[in-house]
C-alpha cells in the first residue's frame, strides 16, 4: 500500500471534475476574484458612478423588479457628488458677480468651503485606507479584496436576452456571509484550493501546512472583519473631521500660489512646495490653537482631533489584529513524526 | 447454528419490516397533517408611527444602544451587517459633533459661532428632511402609505420596510393593503388584486427611493435657504441676548473685576515702564518722575486715554487729576527728605551748588558784587560753626537748615528766591537720607500701584469693555446691530431694483447719482415725500430716543455710580483719595430714603433730632440699610468719563442718520423752489445753475472733512464757497413775503415730522458741517483755503461730527444688499426647482408593467385574459 500523503497536484482541479475548457467557460460567466492593480479601485467607483446614473436610476425610476440593494447602494454616490458640488457653488458661484473688496471677502469662505469638502472626502478615505493596510500588513487579509459578481436578471420584456449583468462586490464586505467559496475557486484555479488559506495561515505563526486551513481561519476572519470594520466606521469620520478642521485654518483662505516663472515642471514642483506649505502651517495652527476667545478650547479640540485619528488608526488596526497569531499559544506537539519508535 | 442462522435472518427481517413500517407510518402522518402543517408565524412586525418627542427619546437610546454595541463589537469581533451599518451613522454623528465644536472655537463672534451650529443643525435636518418632507410625504398624501416604514424583524432588529427592493418583508396587514388598493384605485375585482397592489406599493418605493439618491445631494439649497431666513432671526436674538448680558453683568462687575485683578496676565501698565519707577536703583525723583508716577498711578489713564477717547477737555481734565497726584507724591517726598538735623555737608560741595544756583557773587570774595543774603549768612555759620578734618571742610547740615528758614520769608526777589529754593533742594540731595526717601517713594509707588491702581484699574477696564460690549464699533456690540439694521430699514424705503442696486454699488460716483435721482423722485411729490420723511425720521428719532438715550444713558449712570463705590476702598492719606472725594452722596436722595425707610417726613425727622440731621448720621444710616448704597453717589468726574464714552460712542451713528435725512430735505429744498430763492436772495437776483447744485450735491453726498479743500473749493468756485455753505447749512433771518419759516430753514414737511430734539439735533450736524467747513476758508483772501485752519482730525472724529457720506454709506450698503439678491436670483431658482421636479415627478409612480397580465377573476383566472 502506497503511504504518505496525497498529492495536491493530483487532485481535479476544482471541486465538480469539470473540464478545464468547461471550467474556464464557468468562470468566465460566475462569480471570481478579479486581480488586484493600484487603478482596481478607481475603475470600480467609476464604472459604479457610469452605472448609477445610466442604468440603476433609469431602471429605480422604472420601478424595475431588478433593482437590488447593490444599486440602491452604489447610487448613495449621487448625492455625495452633487452634495458637494452644492456646497462648493453655494459658497463660490455667485461671488464672481460681486464687487471687488465684497469678492475677496467671500472667496475666502468660499475657499475653505472648497478644501473641507474635498479634505472631507479625503479624511474619510485616507482613514478606512489606513485601518485596510494595517490589518493586511498585520494578517495578510486584504478587506478590500474585489470581485465580479454575475448577476442574472428577469427578463424586462418578451424577447430580452440581455440578463447578466456584473456588480463589483468585495470578498469580505459582509459579515455575516463573506464569499470564503470564491477564495476556494481561487485557489483551485491556481492548482491549490488552500492556497490562500496557507498563506494567513503562515501569517498566524503555524510554521507547518494545516490539513484544513480553512476551518482553523474562518472564523479568526469574520472576527476581524467585524473589528476592522467597526473601528472603520468610526476612524474614517474622525479623520474626516480632521480634514474640516484643517481646511478651517487661516493658512488655507488665501488662494496656493501657482508659479508664474519656471518650466511646466518646476511650477507644478512650486504648486506642490506651495501646498505643503500651507498644509504644514494649518497643521500648526490647529494644533497650537487659534488666538481669540475660545482660544484654549480650540487648541483642545484641534489636538484631540489630531491624536484622536491617530489613536482610533493605531488601536483600530491592534484591536483587530490582537490575538491572531493563536500559533504561538498552541502547545507545541510532542510527538516527533520523523523519529521511528519501536514497539516492544 | 441453524437456530442462529434463522434468528439472524429473522432478526434481519424484523428489523427491514419494522423501518418499513416506520417510513410508512410517517407517510401516513404526513399525508394526514399535510394541510394542518404551516411554517412558523412571523414575528417580525410594522413598526407604529410615533410622535417627535418619543421618536427623540428613542432614538437617543438607540444612538445610546449603537455605543454599547460598537463596544461588544470591538471587543468581542461579533457582530452582524445590519448593526456594522448602524456603527457608520454613530461615526457620522460623531464626526460631524467635532466638526461643529471645533468650528464654533474658530468663530471670533457669537453670531458667527451660532450659525456654526445652526448651519450644522440645519445641514443635517435637511438631509433628514429632504426625504421625509419631499418624497415619502407627498407620496403618503398620493398613495396612502409610508415608504420610509420602518419594522422589526425576527431577530429584533429596525430595519427600513422598503429598503431592499427585493426583499420586502410581507408585513402588511389585509386591511391595510386594501386601504392602499382603494387609494390606488386598483379594481378589486381583479384577481389577486392584493398581490397587484403589494407590486405597486414595491414599484413606488423604489422610485421614491431611487429619486431620494437623485436629489437628496441638492439638500445642501434648502439648508442655505434656512439659515438665510434663520440669519435675521439669530441677529435679533443676539442684539437681545448681548442686551440682557450687558445688563446682568453690570449686576456683577465687581465679582468680574475681582476675577480680572487674579490674573498675573492683567496689567494697566507696561511691566518695564513700572521697574523704572519702583526700583530705587533707577529712579531719578524729579518733576518729571513724578508726573510719570501719577499718569501711572491714575486708573483712567492707562484705559481711558489711548483707546477710547478723544475728547480734549475729557483728557485735559484727567491730565489734571494726575498733576494733582503727582503734586502729592512730590510734596511727601520732599517732606521726608529735608533736613533731621543729623550728619554734615562738605563746605565745597556747598560753595559750587550755590555758585552755580546763586551765582558767582559766590566766589567774588572781594564784594564787589552785593552777596545774596542766603550765601552770606551760610559763610557766616561756617565760620562760626564749620570745622576740617583731614583737610576737608565741613558743616553741620542742621545749620543750613536753619540758615534757610530764617532767610527764606526774607527775600523779596522772587528770581532770587526761587534760586535760593533750588539751592536749597540741590543741598538737601547732598543729605545721606535722601536714598532712604527714594526707597520710600518707589515702595509707596509700588504700594499704591498694587492695592488700589490694579484693582481700580481692573474695574475701570471691566467696565469699559462692557460699555465697549454694548456701544462699541465692534461688528458684534449692540449699537453696531442696531445701526446696521436701521440702515437697511432706511435703504428699503427707498424701494430699489435689483439694476439701481447692481450700479449703485460699484463706486460713489454711481451711487450718489441714483440715490440723488430717488430722493428727487420721492421729493416731486407731497404726498410721497410726506410719507417717506416722516418715515425716516420718526425711525431716527426712536433709535436716538429709545436705543441711544434711553438704554446707554441709564446704563452710564448706574455704572458712574457703581465705579464711584469702588472708591471707597482707597485709604485717606492716599494721593488716590483725590478720586474718592470727588464722590459725594446725593444729600437730596439721601434723606429722602431715609424718610421712606422710616416712614415720616422729613421735616419730623428734624424734629425729632432737635435740629437738623448731621449728614454722616444720614450716610450711616443709609450704608446700613439701603440695599444699594452706591446708587445714592456719583462722582462727577466719572458722570464725564462714561458720559463721553457714550455720546462718543454714538455720535457717528447719529449724525450719519442725520446726514440722510439733510439728504433728503436738501432735494426737497430744490424741488420746492425755495433753494434757488436763496441762492438768489444770497447771490443778489443770480440764477442758481446747474454747476452750482452739482457742488450742493457734491457736498451733501459725498463731502467728508478731509478731502474738501480738494474736491470743493479748488475746483473754481472757491468764490461762490461762503455763499454755498450759507445756502446749505445756514438758517437766515429773513422772512420771505407768504413763507413761514426764513431762507435756509428745514423743508416744511421736514421740519413738521421732527420732533423737537430731533431737530435740534439736525440744527447741530447742519452747524456743525457750517463751521468745520467754514474754519477753512481764508476770510481774508476770498477762493482760498486757510491751510492753518486746516483740521487734522483722526477719521473717528470726523465721522462723528459729520457722519458717513451719503454716496458711500448708500454704495456698501447696496453692495450688500446686491450680493444677497445676487445670491438668491442664482440659488433660489435652482431650490425651488429642484423641490418642485421631485414633488411632481411623483404623480407618475406606480406604473406597474405587466398590469394587464392581472386577469378579471369573471375570466376565471391568473393570465387569462392575456
Amino acid at each position: 500500500m502506497q503511504t504518505g500523503q496525497i498529492k495536491l497536484v493530483n487532485m481535479p482541479q476544482n471541486s465538480y471534475y469539470a473540464s478545464d475548457e468547461a471550467h474556464k467557460k464557468l468562470s468566465s460567466t460566475s462569480d471570481r476574484i478579479i486581480k488586484k492593480t493600484p487603478l482596481t479601485g478607481a475603475r470600480i467607483v467609476a464604472d459604479k458612478l457610469v452605472n448609477s446614473v445610466f442604468t440603476y436610476a433609469p431602471k429605480g425610476m422604472q420601478g424595475s423588479r431588478n433593482s437590488n440593494f447593490y444599486e440602491f447602494l452604489s447610487m448613495g454616490l449621487i448625492p455625495n457628488i452633487t452634495g458637494s458640488a452644492a456646497l462648493i457653488a453655494l459658497f463660490n458661484l455667485a461671488n464672481s458677480k460681486f464687487r471687488n473688496p465684497d469678492r475677496a471677502y467671500a472667496a475666502i469662505p468660499g475657499r475653505k468651503m472648497a478644501y473641507g469638502v474635498v479634505f472631507y472626502a479625503l479624511g474619510k478615505w485616507l482613514g478606512s485606507k489606513f485601518i485596510n493596510k494595517g490589518v493586511e500588513y498585520k494578517t495578510g487579509v486584504d478587506l478590500e479584496m474585489p470581485y465580479k459578481k454575475v448577476v442574472t436578471e428577469l427578463p424586462e420584456y418578451k424577447g430580452d436576452r440581455d440578463l447578466t449583468r456584473v456588480e463589483y462586490h468585495r470578498v469580505f464586505e459582509s459579515a455575516d456571509f463573506p464569499r470564503f467559496d470564491l477564495i476556494n475557486k481561487m485557489g483551485e484555479q491556481k492548482g491549490n484550493r488552500f492556497l490562500w488559506w496557507d498563506k494567513i495561515a503562515r501569517k498566524m505563526g503555524f510554521k507547518t501546512r494545516l490539513n484544513s486551513p480553512d476551518q482553523t481561519i474562518q472564523d479568526k476572519v469574520r472576527e476581524i472583519i467585524v473589528k476592522a470594520t467597526s473601528a472603520k466606521y468610526i476612524s474614517s469620520y474622525i479623520w474626516a473631521a480632521l480634514g474640516v478642521a484643517l481646511a478651517a485654518q487661516e493658512p488655507f483662505e488665501k488662494p496656493i500660489i501657482f508659479p508664474v516663472c519656471g518650466t511646466k515642471r518646476e511650477r507644478l514642483i512650486g504648486l506642490g512646495k506651495n501646498f505643503a506649505t500651507t498644509l504644514k502651517d494649518s497643521f500648526l495652527d490647529l494644533y497650537n490653537g487659534n488666538p481669540g476667545k475660545y482660544m484654549y478650547a480650540s487648541k483642545i479640540l484641534g489636538r484631540t482631533l489630531i491624536f484622536g485619528a491617530l489613536a482610533s488608526t493605531v488601536l483600530g488596526v491592534f484591536n483587530a489584529t490582537r490575538g491572531f497569531r493563536i500559533a504561538d499559544n498552541q502547545p507545541d506537539t510532542q510527538i516527533d513524526i520523523d523519529r521511528e519508535y519501536e514497539v516492544h | 447454528m441453524d437456530n442462529k442462522i434463522n434468528s439472524s435472518i429473522q432478526n434481519n427481517q424484523y428489523k427491514q419490516l419494522s423501518k418499513a413500517i416506520a417510513e410508512q407510518d410517517a407517510y401516513r402522518a404526513f399525508l394526514v397533517n399535510a394541510n394542518s402543517i404551516a411554517p412558523q408565524p412571523n414575528r417580525a412586525y410594522l413598526l407604529k408611527s410615533r410622535n417627535p418627542v418619543s421618536s427623540v427619546i428613542i432614538g437617543t437610546y438607540d444612538t445610546a444602544k449603537d455605543v454599547v454595541e460598537l463596544g461588544k463589537a470591538l471587543a468581542t469581533g461579533k457582530s452582524n451587517d445590519n448593526q456594522l451599518g448602524r456603527f457608520n451613522d454613530l461615526g457620522m454623528k460623531l464626526g460631524s459633533l467635532g466638526i461643529a465644536s471645533y468650528l464654533f472655537t474658530k468663530r471670533g463672534t457669537s453670531t458667527k459661532g451660532l450659525m456654526e451650529f445652526i448651519g450644522a443643525a440645519s445641514f443635517f435636518a435637511s438631509m433628514a428632511a429632504w426625504p421625509r418632507l419631499l418624497i415619502s410625504e407627498p407620496i403618503k398624501f398620493l398613495y396612502g402609505f409610508d415608504i420610509r416604514q420602518q419594522y422589526v424583524d425576527a431577530q429584533g432588529r429596525k430595519k427600513r420596510l422598503y429598503l431592499d427592493n427585493q426583499f420586502v418583508p410581507d408585513l402588511y396587514s389585509k386591511e391595510e393593503i386594501d386601504r392602499v388598493a382603494d387609494k390606488l384605485g386598483i379594481d378589486k375585482t381583479t384577481h389577486d388584486y392584493r398581490e397587484l397592489t403589494k407590486e405597486k406599493m414595491r414599484t413606488i418605493a423604489l422610485q421614491g427611493n431611487t429619486l431620494w439618491m437623485l436629489t437628496a445631494g441638492f439638500s445642501p439649497l434648502l439648508t442655505s435657504m434656512i439659515c438665510n431666513l434663520a440669519e435675521r432671526g439669530v441677529t435679533k436674538y443676539i442684539i437681545n441676548h448681548n442686551c440682557s448680558k450687558a445688563i446682568k453683568n453690570l449686576d456683577n462687575i465687581e465679582k468680574m473685576a475681582a476675577e480680572k485683578i487674579k490674573d498675573p496676565a492683567f496689567n494697566i501698565v507696561d511691566a518695564k515702564e513700572l521697574k523704572v519707577l519702583t526700583d530705587p536703583v533707577l529712579a531719578e525723583p524729579d518733576k518729571q518722575y513724578f508726573r510719570h508716577a501719577a499718569t501711572l498711578l491714575n486708573p483712567f489713564h492707562a484705559i481711558l486715554n489711548a483707546r477710547d477717547t478723544d475728547d480734549a477737555n475729557l483728557i485735559a481734565e484727567l491730565n489734571n487729576y494726575s498733576a494733582r497726584i503727582s503734586k502729592i507724591l512730590e510734596d511727601e517726598f520732599e517732606s521726608k527728605r529735608v533736613f533731621r538735623g543729623k550728619g554734615v555737608l562738605r563746605y565745597e560741595d556747598i560753595t559750587e551748588i550755590l555758585r552755580e544756583r546763586i551765582g558767582d557773587s559766590v566766589a567774588d570774595i572781594q564784594g564787589n558784587v552785593e552777596e545774596s543774603e542766603f550765601v552770606s549768612k551760610i559763610k557766616e555759620a561756617f565760620t562760626n560753626s564749620g570745622y576740617e578734618v583731614d583737610g576737608v571742610q565741613y558743616l553741620p547740615s542742621k545749620h543750613v537748615e536753619d540758615v534757610y528758614n530764617t532767610v527764606i520769608d526774607t527775600i523779596t526777589d522772587p528770581s532770587e528766591k526761587e534760586n535760593v529754593m533750588r539751592a536749597y533742594k540741590d543741598l538737601a540731595k547732598l543729605q545721606p537720607n535722601t536714598r532712604e526717601a527714594v526707597e520710600d517713594v518707589c515702595k509707596n509707588i509700588k504700594d499704591i500701584y498694587n492695592t488700589q491702581t490694579r484693582p481700580l484699574g481692573a474695574m475701570v477696564a471691566t467696565i469699559s469693555e462692557f460699555l465697549n460690549a454694548i456701544g462699541g464699533q465692534k461688528y458684534e456690540s449692540v449699537q453696531t446691530n442696531i445701526h446696521l439694521s436701521s440702515l437697511d430699514e432706511l435703504m428699503k424705503s427707498l424701494n430699489l431694483s435689483y439694476k439701481e442696486l447692481k450700479e449703485a454699488r460699484l463706486n460713489p460716483e454711481s451711487a450718489k447719482t441714483i440715490l440723488s435721482g430717488k430722493l428727487g423722485k420721492i421729493a416731486s411729490s407731497d404726498d410721497k415725500y410726506g410719507k417717506f420723511i416722516s418715515d425716516i425720521t420718526s425711525r431716527q428719532a426712536k433709535f436716538e430716543s429709545s436705543v441711544i438715550d434711553n438704554f446707554f444713558g441709564s446704563i452710564a449712570k448706574r455704572v458712574s455710580s457703581v465705579l464711584s463705590n469702588a472708591f471707597d476702598t482707597i485709604p485717606d492719606d492716599s494721593p488716590l483719595a483725590i478720586f474718592k472725594k470727588e464722590a459725594r452722596y446725593d444729600m437730596d436722595k439721601v434723606k429722602k430714603f431715609v424718610a421712606d425707610d422710616l416712614k415720616v417726613s422729613y421735616e419730623e425727622l428734624v424734629k425729632r433730632n432737635g435740629g437738623e440731621v448731621p449728614d454722616e448720621k444720614l450716610i450711616g444710616y443709609l450704608r446700613k440699610n439701603a440695599p444699594n448704597p452706591q446708587m445714592y453717589r456719583t462722582s462727577p468726574l466719572m458722570q464725564k468719563v462714561i458720559q463721553s464714552f457714550v455720546e462718543e460712542k454714538s455720535a457717528g451713528v447719529k449724525a450719519t442718520g442725520h446726514r440722510y435725512i439733510l439728504e433728503a430735505d436738501f432735494e426737497r429744498r430744490l424741488k420746492t423752489g425755495e433753494l434757488e430763492a436763496y441762492w438768489k436772495y444770497l447771490t443778489g437776483g443770480q440764477e442758481l445753475g446747474d454747476d452750482v447744485i452739482k457742488v450742493c450735491r457734491d457736498i451733501m453726498y459725498d463731502g467728508t472733512m478731509n478731502d474738501l479743500a480738494n474736491k470743493f473749493y479748488m475746483k473754481g468756485n472757491g468764490i461762490e464757497a461762503p455763499k454755498i455753505l450759507q445756502l446749505l447749512f445756514k438758517q437766515s433771518d429773513f422772512v420771505p413775503e407768504g413763507a413761514k419759516a426764513p431762507y435756509g430753514a428745514l423743508s416744511e414737511l421736514t421740519s413738521n415730522s421732527c420732533d423737537d430734539s430731533l431737530l435740534a439735533k439736525l440744527k447741530e450736524t447742519r452747524s456743525n458741517f457750517y463751521n468745520i467747513y467754514g474754519k477753512m476758508l481764508d476770510h481774508a483772501r476770498p477762493g482760498h483755503i486757510d491751510n492753518s485752519a486746516y483740521m487734522p482730525s483722526s477719521p473717528k472724529v470726523q465721522y462723528s461730527m459729520l457722519g458717513k457720506a451719503g454716496s458711500e454709506l448708500f454704495m456698501e450698503t447696496a453692495s450688500r444688499k446686491f450680493n444677497d439678491r445676487t445670491w438668491m436670483r442664482i440659488f433660489l431658482p435652482i431650490t425651488a426647482g429642484v423641490m418642485a421636479l421631485t414633488v411632481v415627478s411623483q404623480l407618475f409612480f406606480g406604473k406597474v408593467k405587466n398590469e394587464h397580465l392581472y386577469g378579471k377573476k369573471e375570466n376565471g383566472g391568473v393570465n387569462a385574459s392575456k
